[in-house]
């Protein structure tokens, strides 16, 4: 049983940011705990009624008193998705328990004391792209947007701009794609679904990686409309780190926190004319693919944070949700 | 307005609404995400258009929405192509959010980004929180859907607190009826059902869910009367 101040990390092996922050704990000789969701069936957690930050969680390698848990790191996928892939032998009985078990995490990363990153209240402000936008508002300017399921609505707020793109409402993952004139065509299927427009605006891309106070710029390069595709749109596409100015950098690490977020992924565009938008806030970025370009310690500092927890980390969750 | 978020099977729901409709109460039902009419614009939020019925609505005319549905799901969605409704159900729950998030009218519940009727907490959150509103847990159950078999139906006691009134609360003490409030206003909720058990004298919490039984004329009648106290101001900001 370990009972000194204790790391959780709870995701995936062999995701490269989950690695990459094991590997860092281990390398510094931080006591941690791994709950890998493949092996979820073989964790079990029991925490105390009424007071959840109190109880022991058990994984194969090692039990752990709750309480002892300092600080966390999630990055969690969809368990229903990971486990229907696995053998057959855990069965139903398999999924529930596995179900059982992240929701009492979820709970007790919600309610503990310890420093999460992040809590999945504040995570779950990107399912919804224009919920999440309205509080980007406070901090940076955001592309107009219209969400419509009308064929004309989407025809005038088109017409208002140079160019528009659109892309997804929900957290579902989308290409961003800039509206051609065959997209056009299909508008009278607007009315199935709430789609989202935005205006297209030109400029460079920078991802801006939050880690509590520091932030880690990088600037993108692409001749795609969406970076992350690049690659298989057979577009040009380079990362390099760079300076950004400080208000902006302020601007993300204050967008970062009123969202309730320790570690994110500011998404922003500069335009010709200086103008810095914001898109998005990534609240599980996957920050390992950007060091790989431009070798910036985003890994090193999020261990720091995570045996180093900032002061007052708990009221920080209760203003982030 | 009253706009009750809901769906066809929601037979409580759905019944009030019919029998507000001489009032202007709509229920937004799933199939209506499906008709052309709406618009949303989040740097305009109060020029935005719903389409409720059939019938294109400003939003500046909603007075109060009574929330029924914690998420849109695939079932919900049978007009939708099976291959899509994975996909449309997630869209359309996300921008329920963002449209119910920008009204600024009274809301039984404001919905919160895991629940689009009020806080997604778990059995445990709401126990934790009851233990800080001062209540004494009662035995737990193993998980919701059995908590009504496990425990004796005579000795549940459901109260709902709506706004700042605390109902079915005539057995309980007034001890008990304060820390209703006080979980009530801990966890954001102007509507919230507690069950609590019935332990000797006492009463210990079991467990809540941010809703109430809309099939109770007491409990309408004064849902309607705190949104009609409520709701002098509508509509988007």
């Amino acid at each position: 049983m370990m009972d000194d101040g204790m790391i959780l990390l709870w995701g995936l092996s062999g995701d490269d940011p989950f690695d990459c922050i094991a590997a860092e704990l281990q390398r510094r000789g931080a006591g941690h705990v791994v709950v890998d969701q493949r092996n979820l069936h073989c964790v079990s957690i029991e925490a105390a009624d009424g007071d959840p930050g109190s109880g022991l969680l058990r994984t194969p390698e090692i039990e752990v008193r709750l309480e002892s848990i300092t600080a966390a790191y999630l990055r969690v996928y969809d368990v229903r998705t990971l486990l229907s892939m696995n053998s057959a032998e855990e069965g139903n009985g398999g999924l529930e328990h596995a179900l059982r078990t992240e929701r009492t995490l979820s709970s007790w990363c919600e309610q503990g004391t310890a420093l999460v990153v992040n809590p999945p209240t504040a995570m779950s402000t990107n399912n919804s792209k224009p919920y999440q936008a309205m509080r980007i508002r406070e901090f940076f300017r955001v592309p107009s947007t219209l969400i419509t399921t009308d064929r004309e609505a989407a025809e005038d707020f088109c017409a208002r701009f140079d160019a528009a793109i659109y892309k997804s409402v929900s957290g579902v993952r989308s290409i961003v794609e800039r509206l051609k004139p065959e997209h056009r065509e299909r508008f009278a299927d607007l009315r199935w679904c709430p789609t989202q427009f935005q205006e297209y605006v030109p400029g460079v891309d920078y991802r801006v990686h939050v880690v509590g106070s520091d932030t880690f710029a990088c600037r993108i390069e692409t001749d795609a409309d969406d970076y992350r595709y690049a690659g298989k749109q057979g577009a040009r596409r380079t990362i390099t780190p760079c300076t950004i100015p400080e208000s902006i950098a302020g601007r993300a690490v204050a967008v970062s926190a009123a969202l309730g977020l320790h570690l994110a992924g500011v998404d922003l565009r500069c335009t010709p004319d200086g103008d810095w938008f914001c898109f998005e806030v990534n609240p599980s970025p996957e920050f390992a693919f950007y060091a790989s370009w431009t070798d910036q310690p985003i890994g090193d500092a999020l261990a720091t944070m995570l045996l180093d927890p900032p002061n007052a980390v708990h009221e920080r969750n209760v203003i982030g949700q | 307005m009253i706009v009750i978020v809901t769906e066809p099977d929601d037979r409580a729901a759905v019944e009030l609404a019919a029998r507000l409709s001489d009032d202007g109460a709509r229920p937004l039902l799933p199939r209506d995400l499906s008709n052309a009419g709406w618009r949303f614009e989040c740097e305009a939020p109060e020029a935005s258009t719903a389409c409720i019925g059939g019938e294109r609505i400003p939003c500046s005319a909603i007075t109060a929405v009574i929330g029924r549905l914690p998420v849109l799901l695939p079932q919900h969605l049978p007009h939708i192509a099976s291959a899509d409704r994975d996909y449309v159900a997630q869209e359309m729950t996300a921008f329920l959010l963002a449209w119910l998030a920008a009204l600024q009218c009274p809301m039984f519940n404001r919905p919160t980004p895991c629940n689009l009727m009020g806080p997604a907490w778990q059995s445990s959150q709401w126990r934790a929180a009851a233990v800080r509103a001062g209540f004494q847990l009662a035995q737990p159950v193993p998980d919701r859907a059995s908590e009504c078999a496990a425990v004796a139906d005579d000795a549940i006691v459901r109260i709902t607190v709506v706004g700042n009134r605390v109902l079915g609360s005539s057995c309980v003490k007034n001890e008990t009826v304060s820390c209703a409030v006080r979980l009530a206003r801990s966890a954001g909720c102007d509507l919230v059902t507690l069950l609590l058990v019935r332990s000797g004298a006492s009463y210990g919490f079991l467990d809540a869910y941010p809703s109430a039984d809309l099939a109770d004329e007491t409990v309408c009648d004064v849902l309607l009367e705190t949104i009609a106290a409520t709701s002098n101001v509508g509509g988007m900001p």
